[in-house]
């Protein structure tokens, strides 16, 4: 039966590359969609995800690090280091700035860390030295190619000109791509007396971080502790849903041209060998069995389309990546798994109006020529 | 011995009184076992109404039809395909094979919606198309083929299943004399050598009458035993020859 179903939807090539090309650029917008937005919520995590810091302390209320601004007393560095399951703690200055980057203004993160201490600087050098002075600055490597940047050049901030000695990666982000200098400066340039942005804090070997997350929270009373996990998911969420529904839009549009293109394909294929079924019909075959055959034209559309429509997003994530470099796409295998899902049911969706059409078929008709 | 098919006083009208159309008028006839039995008459007569009634794929208003003894008129619109695909093999006008498939995968069909297993099917299907001449051609698709290589695949098809009867629409319509010839000279052979029990052809095609044990002629609706040209008792060449005539 499937053989059949295939052969017939094989019998015109063209029609089946219209078809199985229009469910390739649903399952495409769905998969791109859905992925450039895990992806770059993905992106918009890192900091936190590879900073180093197994818990974060913010001022009270703040839950997220990419869209807030947080203020905590410097006070609490030292008194965090005292909590039993500290191994280190680290306050570190973050806030959104727009800098003069490569003739440009561009938005981006300024993190204010501690060169000696190291944590809350970046972990991942593309060129140069993380160890830098009060007039050195990191640049994301991203950020730096698109402005055209290198190190040893010199970019202004905030009205002061700073010389880049490093390029980080995996530092780009759509919020807001990170740029590092020093703590005292990020301080300066921001106006904070005694106070940073954020604590970051390592836990000993061993350690439970929601014990030492909570153990941090009787001791720094006025302030937010999180764990990574949850800091980070947070920020996910918070991301994720200033986005999701305009992507969800999005992708129930692909889906709706997707059984569209399925839809009149399977429909003209069917109404083209109506006489086919009829025949059918004639030499003894059932009801179910016209009916199943229609559906399977449905689900090799499908699965056709499906194969097609991932490996075209394969094909475009690196494109994406390389020419919006802020965006991540990242396809998870959940997601993959109910887009797959989704092409089946838009498939057998798009075969009913047929069935209902070879329903009606009257076998004796193939008697008239 | 059961005959592959039985009418009796089986009457089909279309649409209601006044302008109700009777296509077939009380028919009643038999067509016994190995027995090639031809219905000429003009076109609108009620050929196909009634090959269409024979086949199981038309309710007749009134009357019996029996397919190898079995009452299909009471039988439900669910039964009837497994009648059909167990018991009858057609051959149309337009053959009416399945142009995506190939000559073979047309014979397997049948088999395959009865359910036979892959082996069975494709040595039954291998065989028939070598017998009709066609091992050549298993590959081709139907618009590959001649008019006459089709209707072969047809007959084929026809009788994959080892059906109890044929029944055949204009078999020769589409052929040229000389094909048409051959190709009821094939169904002919092939119902007296037991590939199928009967054969019923409907037909305006006076050269068929050549082949017909039995001949009918109908007309309005009406069917009645003819003799055929030659042969004024009504029995048939076919007839004839086998009793050591021409």
């Amino acid at each position: 039966m499937v053989h059949f179903a295939l052969r017939t939807l094989l019998y015109d090539r063209l029609r089946f590359l219209i078809a199985v090309g229009g469910v390739a650029f649903a399952i495409l917008l769905m998969l791109v969609l859905r992925g450039i937005l895990d992806g770059t919520v993905a992106k918009s995590t890192a900091y936190v995800d590879h900073v180093g810091a197994d818990v974060f302390v913010a001022q009270e209320g703040v839950q997220h690090f990419a869209l807030s601004s947080s203020v905590i007393p410097a006070t609490a560095e030292t008194a965090a280091r005292t909590v039993p399951g500290v191994r280190a703690a680290h306050g570190i200055v973050s806030v959104p700035i727009v800098a003069r980057i490569g003739g440009e203004e561009a938005a981006v993160r300024l993190v204010g860390f501690d060169p000696e201490a190291g944590l809350g600087g970046p972990w991942s050098m593309a060129e140069g030295t993380s160890a830098i002075d009060e007039r050195g600055i990191i640049v994301d490597s991203t950020l730096a190619r698109s402005s055209g940047i290198d190190a040893g050049d010199a970019i202004t901030l905030a009205g002061q000109e700073f010389v880049v000695e490093g390029l980080s990666r995996g530092t780009n982000a759509l919020a807001g791509n990170v740029v590092f200098v020093t703590r005292d400066t990020a301080a300066r340039i921001v106006g904070l007396e005694a106070a940073y942005s954020y604590l970051l804090v390592q836990i000993e070997a061993g350690a439970n971080d929601a014990d030492v997350a909570e153990r941090l929270q009787t001791a720094l009373p006025g302030v937010s502790v999180m764990t990574r996990e949850t800091f980070s998911r947070n920020e996910r969420d918070l991301l994720s849903g200033l986005f999701v529904t305009p992507v969800n839009v999005m992708a129930v549009i692909g889906v709706l041209v997707g059984i569209m293109v399925v839809g009149l394909t399977i429909y003209t294929v069917a109404s083209e060998r109506l006489r086919d079924f009829g025949v059918l019909k004639a030499i003894g075959a059932s009801n179910r069995y016209v009916y199943l055959v229609i559906l399977r034209l449905g689900l090799l559309v499908a699965v056709f389309g499906f194969g097609l429509g991932l490996g075209a997003g394969y094909l475009v994530k690196p494109l994406v990546e390389y020419f919006v470099p802020d965006l991540g796409i990242a396809y998870r295998p959940p997601f993959i798994v109910a887009v797959f899902g989704m092409a089946a049911g838009m498939s057998l969706l798009a075969a009913l109006l047929p069935v209902y059409r070879i329903a009606g078929v009257d076998p004796k008709e193939v008697f008239k020529t | 011995m059961t005959a592959p098919l039985e009418l009796a006083g089986v009457r089909k009208v279309y649409g209601h009184a006044p302008t109700e159309v009777v296509a077939v008028d009380e028919v009643t006839f038999t067509v016994p076992q190995g027995r090639v039995v031809v219905v000429l008459g003009p076109s609108g007569s009620g050929k196909t109404t009634l090959l269409s009634i024979a086949g199981c794929l038309l309710r007749p208003t009134a009357g019996t039809v029996r397919v190898v003894g079995k009452d299909v008129t009471s039988m439900s619109e669910r039964a009837l395909p497994a009648v059909r695909l167990r018991h009858i093999g057609f051959v149309f006008q337009t053959f009416n094979l399945l142009d995506p498939l190939t000559a073979l995968e047309n014979v397997l069909m049948p088999m395959n919606l009865a359910g036979r297993s892959d082996a069975a099917a494709r040595a039954r299907a291998h065989e028939l198309l070598a017998e009709l001449g066609l091992e050549h051609r298993l590959r081709s698709t139907p618009g590959e083929l001649s008019a006459g290589e089709r209707q072969r695949v047809a007959i084929a098809r026809a009788l994959a299943n080892e059906p109890a009867l044929v029944l055949a629409d204009e078999p020769t319509a589409n052929l040229d004399s000389g094909t048409g010839q051959r190709v009821m000279q094939l169904l002919s052979r092939l119902v007296r050598d037991g590939a199928a029990q009967a054969l019923v052809v409907v037909t305006h095609d006076t050269r068929v009458l050549e082949f017909a044990d039995e001949t009918y002629w109908m007309e309005d609706g009406r069917l009645r035993q003819d003799a055929a040209p030659g042969s004024p008792d009504g029995s048939s060449r076919a007839s004839e020859r086998e009793r050591g005539g021409t």
